[in-house]
């Protein structure tokens, strides 16, 4: 059996309400955050960055568009890494706790785990993972898109399509971001795939990057996500792969086309011709990783991957009100669905609204208005710049008894329901999806993921992760001498280092640093000196 | 899936849903979860609201990230 690593990043959404000294600027509640957490947390600084390495082996900094960001260590089973990530949520609820005592003029920080901005910036920002591997880097986008496009399936937050003018409710609202279906850009024009290889590890280890997923908080949607990716970058690794079968004709559009249709029912055309569901590509992959189950190349976990896998297939395609409490889409559908109900409006009723929006949002873009908002004044002036398109409009609605009267409301609801998608992924209490965790109404968690406390503080029991915390432990309170980054903690005044290049490392090996002559007086001013050392070391290195 | 389509998946998974040991079987439980999650979602959603959504999506705009 063969050992996997893989870990997550998570970049959170911070807002502030305003205490009596201007607690709500967003900007300086992150960097009071980061301040708290050195503050606050057994850690050494970050030798590449203005961040940290904690205790527990992961990495927290603040990130692009002001998110802060926690990589969870190196992890070894999918129990492992939403452990982490849990712990990650956990120790960002307490630094925003103790931030908001510290201020202490009554400023309130939230913290939020869902990725994309219902407020109309059209921002999304990321929850990545990391999977180590050896496989050809050639080898892996036929292999795995097709993957990535139909996890959505369980591996979706739920949500609305940010960047719909209506209400649609959508598997995946990361999804509704990606433009390409290949890409090395992670901020713009981003990809299903994305090609960046930063292997942060020597010996010939490469890190796939995945950027396309949703920020989650079911734990049974969490580790399969991580789980089953595992087992198909496994596979790939072990050369499985000689033909996909399911290489989908157009990947981008089956990952709309998959993220809204709740039913998994819809299929997409394949390379082959043929037409294949979400449900049923997934089915593809499982059936492999069946197959190769007790191969030397698959850990020891795929068994219970496989079968809990099987499970969530099995319910999405014949018992779906089995998972409606157990995946984070499914829990939403549940409630939106029974909520737009309890407004008066039904789920035709707000595709409709939507199709309608949509339309007069074209018209409106087409004139000098583009951007305006559209809201009933709009809609119903007589000056209205979108007139012809509002009177074309009413065969449409009165054929579905939709009535113009009615399109405040809809706005309303629209708006009421952006909140409520915001707020299912707000950390702590208060949060709509721990209230209802709390209240005993989920049924997501997975035996084994537990001891969140402890992997607060505690790093995971193999791998560089092990090493790096421990000596974090020990050394943290010495900023300024030792410094900690994936692949090392930095031992600056005795110019020594702990390699940590190989990520299965499990012996702490502090070796000199080559010295080069005239460099190394000043440490602080040499940092980027170390960089070049390093790359003109024999052998070479890889970052 | 329209909510009347719901609605008829599970009056035919109630028909075929064998009974359990303890009255009730794995998938009646879990379905009764479903329920539940309902009932209690509307509350604690009433709970959570600001009152002002606007508000409350202009207040926590973001811009920017990966």
């Amino acid at each position: 059996m063969s050992t996997r690593m893989f870990g997550a990043e998570t970049e959170y959404a911070v807002a502030g309400r305003t205490g009596d000294r201007g607690g709500g600027d967003r900007a300086m509640l992150v960097n009071q955050l980061q301040d708290a957490a050195k503050l606050q947390l057994r850690h050494l600084p970050d030798r590449q960055g203005s961040g940290c390495f904690l205790e527990n082996g992961a990495r927290f900094y603040i990130d692009a568009g002001l998110h802060p960001e926690m990589s969870t260590p190196e992890c070894t089973t999918p129990w492992e890494v939403v452990r982490y990530m849990l712990a990650g949520d956990r120790i960002l609820v307490d630094l925003a706790r103790q931030l908001e005592a510290r201020l202490g003029d009554g400023s309130r920080v939230t913290v939020f785990k869902g990725n994309v901005d219902y407020s109309g910036t059209h921002s999304t920002w990321g929850a990545h993972e990391s999977y180590c591997h050896r496989a050809p880097v050639e080898c892996l986008p036929d292999a795995l898109i097709p993957h990535l496009v139909s996890r959505v399936v369980y591996a979706g937050a739920g949500g609305f399509n940010p960047l719909s003018p209506g209400l649609e409710f959508t598997l995946s609202p990361r999804a509704h971001h990606l433009t390409r279906v290949i890409s090395d850009n992670s901020t713009n024009l981003r990809g299903i795939f994305h090609t960046k290889d930063e292997p942060l590890s020597s010996s010939g280890y490469h890190r796939l990057h995945v950027l396309c997923g949703d920020g989650l908080l079911s734990e049974t949607a969490l580790w399969l996500k991580f789980g089953t990716t595992a087992l198909v970058v496994a596979m790939i690794e072990a050369g499985v792969f000689t033909k996909n079968k399911v290489a989908l004709r157009s990947p981008l559009q089956a990952l709309k086309t998959f993220s809204g249709d709740p039913t998994c029912r819809v299929a997409v055309k394949l390379s082959s011709g043929r037409s294949a569901t979400a449900l049923q590509i997934q089915d593809y992959y499982l059936a492999l990783a069946e197959a190769h189950l007790h191969d030397a190349f698959m850990p020891d976990w795929a068994e219970d991957v496989c079968g809990q896998w099987r499970v969530v297939l099995e319910s999405l395609d014949k018992r779906p009100a089995e998972i409606a409490a157990t995946l984070d889409w499914a829990i939403k559908w549940a409630v939106y669905e029974d909520r737009a109900e309890r407004r008066g409006f039904s789920w035709t009723a707000l595709a409709g609204w939507s199709f309608v929006m949509r339309e007069l949002r074209a018209a409106l873009d087409a004139t000098e208005n583009r951007g305006l908002p559209i809201g009933v004044d709009l809609v119903c002036s007589q000056d209205s710049p979108i007139r012809k398109e509002v009177l074309a409009m009413r065969p449409f609605l009165h054929a579905r008894k939709l009535s113009w009267d009615d399109l405040g409301a809809f706005l309303a609801l629209r708006q009421e329901f952006f909140e409520i998608d915001s707020r299912f992924g707000q950390l702590g209490a208060e949060g709509i999806f721990s209230a209802l965790d709390s209240a005993g109404k989920l049924t997501h968690h997975l035996p084994g993921i537990d001891r969140i406390e402890e992997a607060a503080s505690e790093p995971p029991l193999t791998g560089r992760a092990r090493l790096r915390g421990e000596e974090i432990r020990r050394l943290a309170g010495t900023a300024g001498r030792h410094y900690s980054d994936w692949q090392g903690v930095w031992d600056h005044a005795s110019m020594r280092w702990l390699d940590l290049s190989d990520p299965f490392d499990v012996d702490a090996k502090w070796q000199p640093i080559p010295e080069r002559p005239g460099a190394l007086k000043d440490i602080r001013s040499q940092l980027s000196t170390f960089e070049e050392l390093l790359n003109a070391r024999d052998g070479g290195w890889t970052y | 899936m329209i909510p009347g389509e719901r609605t008829e998946n599970r009056r035919e998974e109630q028909q075929n849903d064998p009974p359990g040991p303890s009255g009730g079987s794995p998938l009646t439980l879990r379905r009764q979860a479903g329920e539940d999650l309902l009932a209690a979602g509307e509350a604690i959603i009433n709970r959570a609201l600001s009152g002002n959504s606007e508000a409350f999506l202009a207040a926590n705009r973001q811009q920017g990230g990966q």
